[in-house]
């Protein structure tokens, strides 16, 4: 073999091997092969603004920081084991604080502010997508306090990976400022508000009655940090252009769907379809039916509520489906057990903060005590009624199914709220047209009109004589103490909003619940807090420190170099009113 | 302590073995059996310094050879006359004539010193002349004890390379590390390359914190019977030229071609059984289930904790309404399990026939697990076809193998994680009465009030079910053109299809999963290489010469479909269809790399070697402008032992330095945001949103690794031992991470070029015969290496990487700056500065400090191996043992152990407190009145020891000290309940549960015989009977009730929960060979 020859080949694999090579790799190719078939490139605003309305309530992944806290700090809830092992024995856990804190960012907001910078062609959902992420920035800074707000998801879009934390009092400006905006921007552009998948139905102009009433809600909360300002924002409010939510038909509300329930395995696939709030207190089994906190029912009987037995409720089941609230498997036995408690225990024992069901055992009924369980057992001999302690459980109040099921709204605002803040802001003195008194029973029907709208079997809704009566009867605590008596009422509204219902709780410091330094402790729960009382926020994701940890360390300075979930928010100047 | 100094005398006696003179082969087919008219020979070898010793003797054409003893000397059975060939690594063998009384010379073969290795492309190269460390694996020491999955039989072999399994056995995957961590995320594992083509490794999944299943990776179908030899070439120099990919390493495997003889048949089976080997022993036998020291009233709750009862057998009433006596049943987890069953037979055809050889190997593997109602299988066909057109030789390989598992093991926090569920099963709740899963109407039998937390195992085991279906092809064709002498021309071609299904039922009525609920992942993956390769050498006076010159396109395209079916609809028909809720998940993963890369290298007089590589490479996944990088390699080596004259202490010695950089891709689709909608409809709108979850990253640069590496190879005693030494020094760059970060941005992680990682170590792998005397020879090897993995840094102002997160306590992995890889990172009870546990003085509880602290360190300090085989005549005898020590491990079995009573140091203290309890009822007082008066009374005793003892008659005191309000410390003296305190440190403080992971464990024990020549008929060629035994014993180890190796995936070091107990296999191994 002659060097010519060799020299030939060489050229020519040469040459081959480039041709080889180029042939697959010029930039376009190499470009498109790196571009991922399954996803897109962008998207309509509007799906995006979809996706966050109904994250609000539609994240089963976030739920158990509601579930496990907040329904047990307002005193809603208790007993259910998750209630009283955390809020219940003031046991901090970041695994269960940090949901919301990271769905929310991660989710929610990080698709609106995308949402938001590529939509400035489109006026009014650019606006919407603006007020929802004020409302969910809201619930956050009502939560945590000090948050990532003006520059919290713009990783990508401007390069913030570690956002600063914004004092409370800049955020409430900012809200302001924001909500303002938006109402001067809605309107102006022709296009419609599309995914919108709340009761607003894309109408720029139910929209601003919506962003008005938010800000009325956020000026009642600063109302005692700087009543000044709160009265002038609340006031602009009223008069501003577009007017404030003033009927029931002007509800602000998310729509769900009457989806299965997809539990933890829905959130990861953002399954936002049903009301993940209600899922949770639905439970996962038959052992975890959400138990209702002896605080909530004790007020409601004390008044003669007549939405007690709507919301509390007696059920014996063994089986339970997961995809829905199932009323086939959960024997109502409401009637039967509260006539046997007030016969044998002298009226119902529901829970206390800390007490779990179990805890002080109320005695297992005899089963022909009962007659619905006899004839239960009887029917079913293998389905173990009686066993299990079913039956025991059976005699604690438990959440009606009636606010477990999927396709119940996700309050934003309603009218009921709207007359309760008017009440209030009328007593405090502000300018607001009508009467307190007005405003308060206008609230109160409005709260029970919500239920039977809203939550009721139509054979179970109130009826307005009860409505009537009902009003009529409480109007007395109007005058001992007005405040605790607004306040109280938008409690029990808010049962089913749980971060309004206990901002509002702090904020008002009413009603007066338990004092929970004075109540028993059981040896099945941690208690490891010095301080029993009810936190007033709650802790930041641990990894803030790392992650984030120049500017998460400013803020545990601005909170007294602790991460301290017993230290009052900036607009919470008083502690909760406690007996 | 005490275990510590064991361990050191047994790696000393490890090193003693490790004496003074030359290794041979050991020789399987040495035989000393005569036949009754041969006569004895005698005869002495000697070299130019005198006798040699060890020197293999051997009549040719038969097996029939002996070794030199220390004298020189031999006896061989054989007429006189007939031809014998004496041999000896680095000398030139000899045919002489037999005669009595005869004496060899031997003279030092200067070219044939030379082992020959195969190496990066696999190009063939002589050992001497290589600038880094290899290290070789001969395919004969994979075959006997074998492993499910090959790449297991590595562990303790070589020097640097660690290999771990998960606790997912057989049908796992595997994770192997050579030198370390060097990227801090990513996967770390070597590229595997066989016969030249890279292999598609793919985990197809693996458990992560909420659990799930490894689902095995592409290595575990390689066959071991097909496998010549394996190479490792361990840091970048030696991969330089494999690119990106291997940039943590490269194994290289050889497959066996077709035998010389013109028709063999052989035929490999073993046949082995499985039983548990670490059980879950070191557990409480004294209370049963319930808790407060109450029995629950019914037998239906409280049946994973252990704070019950004494077990004093009164009649208890059960969940079947069966009543049974409540007594401890002491072995109750081991129970569960059975007894495995593996068998593995290979048959092997071997036809050559001039210039082509044909080689097919069936192999059957078949798996019975330890777990109830499991089983594998798997088929592997392989063909290899070479054959020459003139110039032109042909290699082909075609490869086919299927695999079945039903039941692979649920991992982790996993519901269904059956060890986890059975952990914390009280010993008086025996695991034998669950085997009644179902009611009739095969609805969940309730046994502990629907628990989903703890299911039943059997229910998960024989109701539900997963099945994994898998066929692999692997196809490769080699063509190369010798245009000369000096000069050849090669292509190949390889790709690699894998399609695999995993199909995950859940029967309606799972507890957590009332509606039931179907999964299948459908894995279409595709991997294709296409290369083409100049090679050339030649010789110019004392120049040696080495050129190569290539390119290579490297391709992926893989798709995954998930069905997920929910809410069944007919019961148990296990199909999508009878869903009523059903959704499908697509992911496609696409890339490209093209390359260029060549390579010289100049060998002068033997002695002096330097070699040089290049690759550039261009990848799809980095933007444009940043998508192409090179990268250079630089090696040299000096065989000093060529100044040396009297070669009679040293015979070789070589030292040998390289530097070396390899350039790394990242994957796709991470450089932009892309969007997806939501798996989900909703009534007309569409739910869309930013698909990504870690923050894309559009001026993404290639990842950079510089590693520099030293190292002696010595032989000494002619050839009887040798020694070889690497110190390297690797430092990674710019590394392509998607960092953990504030989910405030909107993104849980980002993408970014950051960090720097350095490893350095030292590797030592000493091997030799110890002793040769007449047919006895005994070998002995040991190997050592020592890694620091130091994080140097990561990224503005951050300071730890999270890698994988716990399920319990808040406790992560990560890396930390100043560190080294692998931190555990948690929290710690509060303590004072003397690090004494501060104790709550009013609910005498410890309190926990709300710092994170690091708790302990996930790498292991040092590696090692060591060896032995004795030879006796056609007898050997073999042991391998693997040694790793200084790894932490956050031990989640332990924290439930403890959380539910389990643990046997929950005992202290409890009596005491129960019986303090009854007093308290007694006293009609509530739990604060009570533990007032006790605090009362205790304070009265004045001497703290006295009242510490006092105290401890009312329940469990914990160790620590109360803080004054003066500032000064009283030790602790409160009584607590034992599982207030417990379940305190289980919820809250994971310090508790970290525990040293170390172990020397006997990976595998062969004894085998191979039958001599003249026994077998004239149909059999060779027969060989060995007893083996795969993981037979733990020598030694720290954790309580789990194996050391006990990860629930690859990636996540450090952290472990529910894992199944380990295996050891024994049984029979027969070849033979027609």
């Amino acid at each position: 073999m002659n060097t010519k020859y060799i020299k030939h080949t060489f050229a020519a694999f040469i040459a081959g091997c480039g041709l080889f090579v180029t042939a697959s790799c010029s930039d376009s190719y190499m470009e498109e092969l790196n571009t991922d078939e399954s996803k897109a490139v962008s998207i309509a605003p509007s799906a995006q603004l979809t996706t966050a309305l109904l994250q609000t309530y539609g994240d089963f992944g976030l739920m158990d920081t509601y579930r496990s806290y907040i329904t047990g700090f307002t005193q809603h809830l208790a007993g259910g084991w998750n209630v009283t092992n955390y809020a219940g024995s003031v046991h901090a856990d970041d695994d269960q604080m940090r949901l919301v804190w990271d769905q929310f960012y991660s989710v929610a907001i990080k698709n609106l502010v995308d949402a938001i910078a590529n939509s400035d062609e489109l006026p009014n959902t650019n606006a919407a997508l603006r007020i929802h992420r004020v409302y969910m920035m809201s619930v956050l800074t009502d939560i945590y306090g000090d948050i990532p707000c003006i520059d919290a998801g713009k990783g990508y879009t401007e390069g913030i990976a570690n956002p600063k934390y914004d004092k409370q009092e800049d955020i409430y400006n900012w809200f302001f400022e924001e909500l303002t905006a938006c109402v001067a921007q809605l309107g102006t552009g022709s296009d419609r508000i599309g995914g919108d998948v709340t009761s607003l139905s894309g109408d720029a102009a139910a929209w601003k009655r919506y962003a008005n009433s938010l800000r009325m809600r956020f000026a009642m909360r600063i109302s005692q940090v700087n009543p000044a300002k709160a009265k002038d924002e609340f006031e602009k409010a009223l008069s501003a252009e577009g007017g404030y939510i003033r009927s029931a038909d002007n509800d602000a509300y998310i729509i769900y769907t009457d989806g299965p329930f997809t539990l933890y395995e829905g959130s990861r696939d953002l399954d936002f379809r049903v009301n993940a709030l209600g899922e949770i207190l639905y439970g996962q089994d038959p052992t975890s039916p959400t138990m209702v906190c002896s605080t909530f029912f004790n007020i409601m009987n004390d008044l003669s509520d007549p939405r007690l037995y709507r919301i509390c409720r007696h059920y014996l089941n063994t089986l339970r489906s997961d995809v829905k609230a199932d009323r086939d498997n959960n024997f109502d036995l409401t009637d039967e057990v509260a006539q046997y408690l007030n016969n044998v225990e002298g009226g119902e024992k529901p829970c206390n903060p800390g007490a779990a069901w179990y805890s002080d055992w109320v005695n297992a009924p005899a089963n022909d005590a009962i007659p619905g369980l006899q004839k239960l057992i009887e029917q079913y001999p293998n389905a173990g009624f009686d066993k299990n302690n079913y039956n025991t459980r059976l005699l604690r109040p438990m959440l009606s199914l009636d606010f477990e099921e999927a396709n119940r709204p996700g309050t934003l605002i309603n009218y009921a709220e709207v007359e309760f803040l008017l009440a209030e802001a009328k007593l405090n003195g502000w300018n607001v047209s009508g009467t307190v008194e007005e405003h308060f029973k206008a609230g109160v029907k409005a709260a029970m009109e919500w239920l039977n709208e809203h939550y009721l079997q139509s054979s179970n809704k109130i009826q307005d004589s009860e409505i009537n009566a009902y009003i009529n009867g409480i109007s007395s605590t109007l005058s001992t103490n007005a405040k605790e008596a607004i306040n109280t009422q938008a409690w029990i509204l808010h049962l089913m909003n749980p971060s309004e219902a206990w901002a509002n709780l702090r904020r008002s410091d009413y009603p007066v619940i338990k004092d929970r330094t004075k109540l028993k402790t059981y040896g099945d729960f941690t208690y490891d807090d010095d301080d029993l009382q009810t936190p007033t926020r709650l802790r930041y994701p641990i990894l803030e420190n790392q992650y984030n940890s120049v500017n998460y360390k400013e803020a545990i300075e601005r909170l007294g170099g602790k991460d301290d979930w017993h230290k009052r928010l900036w607009w919470d100047v008083a502690d909760i009113n406690v007996k | 302590m005490k275990k510590t100094k064991t361990l050191l005398c047994l790696l000393c006696a490890g090193m003693m073995w490790l004496p003074s003179t030359a290794i041979a082969v050991t020789n399987n087919g040495m035989s000393a059996v005569s036949a009754p008219d041969d006569q004895e020979i005698t005869g002495t070898v000697e070299d130019a310094n005198g006798p040699m010793i060890g020197a293999t003797v051997k009549v040719i054409g038969t097996n029939n050879g002996t070794v030199t003893d220390f004298d020189g000397n031999f006896k061989i059975h054989c007429k006189p006359g007939t031809m014998l060939e004496i041999s000896y690594i680095g000398y030139a063998s000899k045919q002489v004539k037999a005669q009595k009384g005869m004496k060899i010379m031997m003279e030092e073969d200067k070219t044939m010193l030379s082992e020959v290795v195969v190496t990066a492309l696999g190009i063939k190269r002589e050992r001497k002349a290589l600038g880094y460390g290899v290290s070789e694996v001969k395919g004969e020491e994979l075959t006997k004890a074998k492993e499910t999955n090959v790449i297991n039989s590595l562990s303790g072999k070589v020097a640097g390379l660690v290999v771990q399994n998960t606790a997912g056995g057989a049908s796992g995957s595997t994770r192997v590390l050579l030198r370390g961590n060097t990227e801090i995320s990513g996967n770390n594992q070597p590229l595997y390359v066989i016969d030249g083509v890279p292999l598609d490794n793919t985990n197809f999944g693996s458990a992560g914190t909420e659990g799930g299943y490894d689902l095995g990776d592409g290595i575990s179908a390689i066959n071991p019977d097909d496998i010549e030899n394996m190479t490792v070439l361990k840091g970048p120099a030696a991969s330089a030229l494999y690119g990106s990919r291997a940039s943590h390493g490269v194994i290289l495997i050889t497959t066996k071609k077709a035998d010389k003889d013109k028709i063999s048949v052989e035929y490999n089976g073993s046949l082995t059984i499985d039983r548990q080997s670490s059980g879950w022993d070191n557990i409480q036998q004294v209370y049963g289930m319930g808790y407060s020291g109450a029995y629950s009233r019914e037998a239906t709750s409280g049946t994973n904790s252990s704070w019950g009862t004494k077990a004093d057998d009164f009649l208890v009433e059960y969940f079947d309404g069966e009543k049974r006596p409540f007594m401890m049943y002491p072995n109750n987890t081991s129970e569960f399990f059975r007894t495995g069953l593996t068998t593995q037979n290979t048959a092997i055809l071997s036809v050559n026939s001039g210039k082509t050889g044909i080689r097919f190997s069936v192999t059957d593997m078949r798996n019975k697990d330890i777990l109830p109602n499991t089983h594998m299988s798997r088929d592997n066909f392989n063909l290899r076809v070479n054959t020459s057109a003139g110039p032109v030789d042909f290699d082909f390989t075609a490869n086919y193998t299927r695999e079945d598992v039903k039941n692979r093991p649920a991992l982790g926090d996993s519901q269904s994680n059956v060890g986890k569920n059975l952990m914390t099963l009280a010993g008086t709740y025996n695991q034998a009465w669950l085997k009644n899963y179902q009611n009739e109407d095969g609805t969940y039998a309730n046994w502990n009030g629907n628990d989903q937390y703890n299911k039943n195992p059997y229910w998960d085991l024989y109701k539900n079910e997963n099945k994994t279906a898998k066929d692999v092809f692997r196809l490769t064709g080699k063509a190369i053109w010798n245009i000369s002498d000096h000069l050849k021309l090669q292509g190949t071609i390889g790709t690699d299809m894998n399609y695999m299904d995993f199909q995950d039922y859940t029967a309606r009525t799972t507890p957590g999963k009332l509606a039931g609920q179907l999964q299948v992942q459908k894995y279409n993956n595709l991997t294709l290489n296409a290369e083409l390769l100049v090679l050339y050498n030649n010789q110019f006076g004392d120049f040696d010469v080495n050129a190569t010159l290539g390119g290579n396109i490297f391709k992926v395209s893989n798709k995954t479909d998930i069905y997920t079916g929910m809410d069944e609809q007919m019961n148990g028909i296990v199909a999508i269809m009878n869903y009523a809720e059903q959704s499908i998940q697509q992911n496609t993963y696409k890339k490209q790399i093209n390359s260029l890369f060549g390579s010289a290298s100049v060998g002068y007089r033997h002695t002096y070697y330097l070699e040089g590589t290049i690759r550039g490479d261009k990848s799809s996944t980095l933007p444009i402008n940043n998508n192409v990088y090179v990268y250079p390699s630089l090696s040299g080596s000096i065989v000093f032992s060529e100044f040396i004259k009297n070669k009679s202490l040293i015979n070789y010695g070589k030292i040998r330095a390289s530097w070396a950089q390899v350039g790394s891709d990242t994957d796709p689709y991470q450089l932009a945001l892309n969007y997806a909608t939501a798996k989900y409809s909703y009534g007309g709108f569409v739910i869309g949103m930013i698909n990504n979850n870690t923050q894309p990253n559009k001026d993404l640069k290639p990842t950079r690794t510089n590693s520099f590496e030293i190292g002696l190879e010595m032989k000494f005693f002619n050839n009887r031992l040798s020694l070889d030494v690497t110190y390297y020094n690797q430092l990674s760059k710019d590394q392509i991470i998607g960092l953990a970060s504030s989910s405030t941005s909107g993104y849980n992680y980002r993408l970014v070029n950051a960090g720097e990682i350095q490893n350095k170590g030292i590797e030592v792998a000493l091997n030799g015969r110890v002793l040769a005397i007449k047919d006895f020879a005994w070998d002995a090897g040991v190997n050592f290496s020592k890694n620091t993995n130091k994080v140097k840094s990561l990224v503005d102002g951050m300071d730890y990487f999270e890698l994988e997160k716990a399920t319990w306590c808040g406790v992560s992995v990560g890396a930390e700056v100043g560190k080294n890889y692998g931190s555990i990172i948690g929290k710690d009870f509060k303590r004072n500065e003397q690090g004494q546990v501060i104790i709550n003085g009013k609910t005498g509880l410890p309190e926990v400090d709300d710092k994170t602290h690091t708790l302990g360190n996930a790498s292991w300090d040092w590696t090692g191996g060591f060896y032995s085989t004795f030879t006796y005549k056609n007898f050997r005898l073999s042991a391998g043992f693997d040694v790793k020590v200084g790894a932490d491990l956050f031990s989640m079995s332990m924290r439930s152990a403890y959380d539910s009573g389990r643990a046997s140091e929950t005992l202290e203290g409890r009596a005491e407190w129960y019986n303090s309890e009854e007093a308290r009822k007694a006293a009609n007082m509530s739990d604060q009145e009570w533990r007032a008066s006790i605090k009362t009374r205790l304070e009265n005793i004045e001497d703290i020891s006295q009242r510490i003892e006092a105290a401890k008659q009312y329940g469990f005191v914990a160790p620590g000290v109360i803080k004054n309000d003066d500032g000064t410390y009283t030790e602790n003296y409160i009584p607590v309940d034992p599982r207030s305190y417990w379940q305190t440190a289980a919820s809250n403080c994971p310090s508790t549960f970290i525990y040293d992971n170390s172990y020397v464990k006997c990976r595998e024990i062969t004894f085998g015989y191979t039958f001599p020549e003249k026994w077998l008929g004239k149909a059999v060629k060779s027969l060989s009977v060995s007893f083996v035994a795969r993981n037979p014993f733990i020598i030694w180890k720290n954790i309580p009730n789990i194996d050391p190796d006990s990860g629930y995936n690859t990636s996540g070091l450090g952290l472990e929960y529910g894992s199944l107990p380990s295996r050891r296999s024994y049984g029979f191994n027969v070849n033979v060979k027609f």
